[in-house]
């Protein structure tokens, strides 16, 4: 689950890397995949920035970039959340992954279609927000875990 | 009698000829590859270092080394322990100093330093990004400060830990390129501590 995979070594593999020494930085090129316990992000670029934070101290934010970057991990018992995006920032240290372009977030019936979506990965808890010139409604479907039935015909017929 | 002699002189001729015209074609006798271990040094020297300034007076490189042995007819010099230590000066006034370090080394009158075994590169600026890069075998352009290698190599950062295969870094630009990349591991424990 998530508290024992924020533990875990985040391990990178990619064909490619560079490091900037000057801005602290590591770029990771093709076939680019991050996993942390059962997190796995994929992309094709990686850019990896040293993050130092006064409270937090020395940490890093992964920005993953693809057509699309995918996202996937075991949140709960037998219950896996998928996402993907233009871009996947994953900020390792405060949990929080923020999906840009295009972003679509699904986890056992739920699903979130938005220009952004923030996912607390340790709450289990997305805010959604659409692009400023776009009308389009963010289209939420999300559902209480407990009562999922009436929705699950309705989703089915989604998907 | 007339031919006979005519007959010698077309001879010597041919001869002189073919003697003349051989050494043209062979291809010229490159120098024997002398090995430095059938050779003399020079001079041998003890816990020597040298120091390199910039035309501006700044100390720009430092090699010491406890034993150097010079030979002069290949331009080699044989370091045992070499250290190498870089000053980099930085557009912000900063200096940077990175120190490189092994169990041999060769340094060619060509400005070319190359260390082999148990090769150690830091930084010692404590802030830095990069703490240490090992490697067992690196070639140092002095002049241009560009680093790289074929061999493995592992690059250990305060969170963080790279495989790769082959790499060229450039001191001055601080930019750091993987030949193959195998695996970064970044480590949230360590953060904790």
């Amino acid at each position: 689950d998530v508290e024992y995979d924020s533990q875990q070594p985040i391990k990178v593999e990619a064909d490619h890397e560079e490091l900037d020494l000057r801005a602290n930085r590591l770029t990771f090129r093709d076939n680019v995949i991050i996993t942390q316990g059962s997190l796995r992000i994929t992309a094709d670029l990686l850019e990896v920035e040293g993050d130092n934070d006064a409270e937090l101290g020395q940490g890093e934010v992964f920005v993953a970039t693809g057509s699309p970057a995918t996202y996937q991990q075991t949140v709960d018992e037998g219950v896996t959340v998928n996402a993907h995006a233009n871009e996947i920032r994953f900020d390792s240290r405060r949990r929080v992954l923020t999906l840009t372009g295009s972003a679509e977030m699904r986890e056992s019936g739920n699903q979130v279609t938005a220009e952004r979506i923030t996912y607390y990965v340790d709450e289990l808890r997305a805010t959604a927000e659409r692009s400023e010139d776009s009308d389009e409604r963010v289209r939420s479907i999300f559902q209480p875990r407990s009562n999922n039935s009436s929705q699950n015909e309705q989703n089915n017929g989604d998907s | 009698m007339n031919w006979r002699v005519s007959f010698i002189l077309v001879s010597i001729a041919i001869a002189l000829l073919f003697l003349f015209w051989r050494p043209f074609s062979e291809p010229e006798e490159t120098l024997p590859q002398l090995d430095p271990a059938e050779l003399q040094p020079d001079f041998v020297a003890e816990g020597l270092f040298t120091r390199i300034f910039n035309p501006e007076g700044e100390l720009q490189h430092r090699i010491e080394s406890t034993r150097m042995a010079h030979f002069s007819v290949i331009g080699l010099t044989e370091l045992s322990n070499p250290v190498y230590i870089t000053t980099i000066q930085r557009d912000n006034g900063e200096t940077e100093l990175w120190q490189l370090r092994a169990d041999r080394g060769n340094y060619y009158d060509d400005e070319r330093l190359i260390l082999e075994d148990n090769v150690r590169i830091t930084n010692e600026d404590e802030t830095s990004f990069i703490r240490a890069i090992e490697t067992e075998y690196l070639t140092i352009n002095t002049s241009t400060q560009v680093i790289s290698t074929d061999h493995p190599v592992r690059i250990y950062g305060p969170q963080f830990e790279v495989q790769g295969q082959g790499m060229r870094t450039n001191l001055e630009s601080q930019q750091l390129e993987l030949t193959e990349h195998v695996q970064t591991v970044y480590f949230p424990e360590r953060r904790s501590q």
